[in-house]
């Protein structure tokens, strides 16, 4: 198979996910006992407004007739409207998705960036103290409660050494003062695009606690893994040629030991890219972060399905994507496997 | 013959859980230039970790002691950066199993460059055109081809040509050879023990050949060594050690060679390997042999030089105080 043939063979099946996940969580919602229309006109609601309310958001109409309203509009885009809100659920979405992109990719990096090296040390090193310490770090970041950890690193950070903002996305004076052109919706990126450092600083101060936070369950499990596929790769016999014929260290350890043992850990990356999302409900929430989590929190909280389906189908998508990504990078990696 | 390797008092031992293995026992052997050594025995007796002790490429948990000459200076009081100038630039090794000896994720060319590069001065392109020289040497068609394969793209037969020409790519004065035809098809081990010993007599570097291969001693060494659990018990011409083996496990090996001449019953050794956690006392051979003694197992025999050039370590043949 072509590499053209198996990327649009992916695609159709992640569209299969993506529509499995849809009706799943369709039928789901609507399922729980709740009344949305009851919701939807507010307080002080009159029998004839919550009759109405029905009326137009098709209560009133089998459960089957919905779904199909909802698919209609799925395919136009339309992902209804936010009960919560009011507004339209895809509007709400675009600027809550590229919050919760930007800091997820922000936090994905920290964990590479730390996970991949701290592995391949400890595992050069194994049983030494830099690997004990690598350990503790990696079973602290599986196990400890995200929520506590963000609250701890406010209390350090923000509290005590007052070097970090305590949470949202960017101080609103700093905004006015300097306006940023919103162009992807990913401030770091906008904001070096369009060459305002001054929001660029900014922005990058608060999003260093909260990634760090979703990034330490990766940094545990990147960690882990990588050591213990280079273990395993540091015994084989490439690896033994590599230092018979005299070759540097540095060279054997992260060029062709990391290579091979680097194909699991993408794994977990991918996977490790859900982990985060579903992270990101709680930290969103301790570093108000106006995100797809704490929307999808309060969503979930006020019964507003539309926005709960909208969340989930943006999160499936972004998912399975990711995936598709991780893949393609191990086939360009590994000449061995056969699309 | 000037001597290029004189190994001395060898000893080296694995801290292990079960104890500490005696791997090594005292090896003694020297190699001259630009002959072929043969070191026969059976697995385990110690052959590759002589070969990994040269290029001091035992695991962390090994303990070695003895003396390692190359070239007048002691392999073993070197740094570990003095050791990685020496691997692959003086010393070269080729392994038992090509399949898995070469790296699977990057091309020929990108592994063959990385070893010409590390060892010498030399960029990139010129690199490439060594490393097609080299390829050329060693019989390979459709260089280019190759360069830019894959290992699991290539058979066996040419993935050990492709490590002989890495091996031989600065030149060594000394090549170990670790089996270097076990894991081959036959008539590619002809092929590759041919092509290893034409080179040798066209480059004139030295060659230690690891083998349990007693037909690939006859064919191909100058001298053969032989080893028993972690000793070396005999050293002869190979002429000499075919025809007049003296040591009583020497004899045994050369017994078990099936004649098609002769129907006659093959008489295997008795016994089995020791384990090297906790050897027979005095000489490690004395519970198979068939002429022990009281003296074999109070004491460890020394290889002593019986007939000229031809060495062995038995409590039989005297040269030892007490016999």
């Amino acid at each position: 198979m072509k590499l053209k043939e198996y990327i649009a063979y992916r695609l159709m099946l992640s569209i299969l996910v993506i529509f499995g996940v849809v009706t799943i969580v369709f039928f789901i919602s609507r399922v729980i006992p709740s009344d949305p229309a009851a919701l939807w006109v507010g307080a002080h609601p009159t029998v004839e407004a919550i009759e109405k309310a029905r009326e137009e958001l098709h209560l009133n109409e089998p459960l089957i007739k919905q779904y199909y309203y909802y698919l209609v509009g799925l395919l136009h885009g339309d992902l209804g409207i936010s009960i919560r809100t009011h507004n339209p659920v895809a509007q709400d979405l675009k600027s809550a998705f590229s919050a919760t992109f930007e800091l997820i990719l922000f936090a994905e990096f920290i964990a590479i960036l730390i996970g991949i090296p701290l592995g391949v040390y400890s595992a050069v090193k194994k049983d030494s103290w830099l690997d004990n310490l690598s350990r503790v770090l990696a079973i602290s970041g599986v196990s400890l409660p995200t929520f506590w950890f963000g609250i701890v690193l406010q209390l350090i950070f923000f509290k005590y050494l007052h070097l970090l903002p305590l949470a949202g996305r960017v101080d609103t004076i700093t905004m006015l003062e300097h306006p940023l052109k919103v162009i992807t919706g990913f401030y770091l990126f906008d904001s070096l695009v369009t060459g305002n450092f001054v929001v660029f600083v900014d922005v990058l101060k608060h999003m260093i606690l909260p990634a760090i936070t979703l990034a330490m369950y990766p940094i545990g499990l990147i960690t882990r893994q990588v050591r213990s596929m280079m273990i395993e790769v540091l015994q084989e016999n490439y690896i033994r040629t590599a230092w018979a014929y005299g070759l540097p260290k540095k060279r054997i350890y992260f060029k062709y030991a990391l290579k091979n043992a680097i194909a699991p850990a993408l794994i977990t990356i991918g996977l490790s890219f859900a982990y985060t999302l579903i992270g990101a409900f709680l930290v969103e929430l301790i570093f108000n972060w106006p995100g797809l989590g704490r929307y999808a929190a309060y969503s979930i909280l006020s019964m507003d399905y539309p926005a709960v389906l909208g969340v989930t189908i943006v999160a499936a998508t972004a998912y399975v994507f990711i995936n598709l990504i991780v893949d393609l990078i191990q086939v360009c990696l590994d000449p061995r496997i056969q699309l | 013959m000037k001597e290029l390797l004189s190994i001395e008092n060898l000893y080296v031992n694995f801290r292990t859980l079960w104890g500490l293995v005696k791997v090594l026992n005292g090896v003694n052997l020297k190699i001259y230039e630009g002959e072929v050594f043969g070191l026969v025995g059976e697995t385990g007796c110690g052959k590759s970790v002589t070969a990994m002790s040269i290029l001091r490429l035992l695991p962390s948990n090994a303990e070695i002691s003895g003396k390692i000459i190359f070239k007048g200076k002691d392999l073993l009081k070197k740094s570990e950066e003095e050791m990685r100038k020496i691997r692959g630039k003086e010393i070269s090794i080729i392994f038992q199993d090509p399949m898995t000896s070469l790296n699977p994720l990057f091309k020929i060319k990108e592994q063959m460059i990385d070893i010409i590069t590390t060892h010498n001065k030399i960029d990139t392109e010129e690199a490439y055109k060594k490393a097609k020289e080299l390829l050329r040497e060693v019989g390979l068609p459709d260089v280019d081809r190759i360069l830019n394969s894959y290992p699991h793209e290539l058979s066996g037969g040419m993935r050990q040509r492709v490590m002989i020409a890495m091996a031989l790519s600065s030149n060594p004065s000394l090549l170990i050879a670790d089996e270097p035809t076990t894991a081959l098809d036959v008539t590619i081990q002809k092929q590759i023990l041919d092509l290893i010993l034409n080179l040798k007599e066209e480059l004139g570097f030295s060659v230690l050949l690891i083998t349990h291969d007693l037909g690939v001693v006859a064919e191909s060494c100058d001298r053969v060594g032989v080893m028993y659990a972690g000793n070396i018990v005999e050293i002869a011409d190979t002429e000499e050690l075919f025809e007049n083996p003296l040591h009583p496990y020497t004899q045994g090996l050369l017994s078990v060679i099936p004649d098609p001449r002769y129907k006659k019953h093959l008489k295997p050794l008795r016994g089995q390997v020791p384990s090297l956690i906790s050897p027979p006392r005095g000489c490690r051979f004395n519970p198979r042999c068939e002429f022990v003694r009281d003296s074999c197992k109070l004491k460890k025999p020394a290889l002593v030089e019986y007939k000229e050039s031809h060495f062995v370590a038995c409590h039989l043949y005297g040269g030892n105080p007490d016999d």
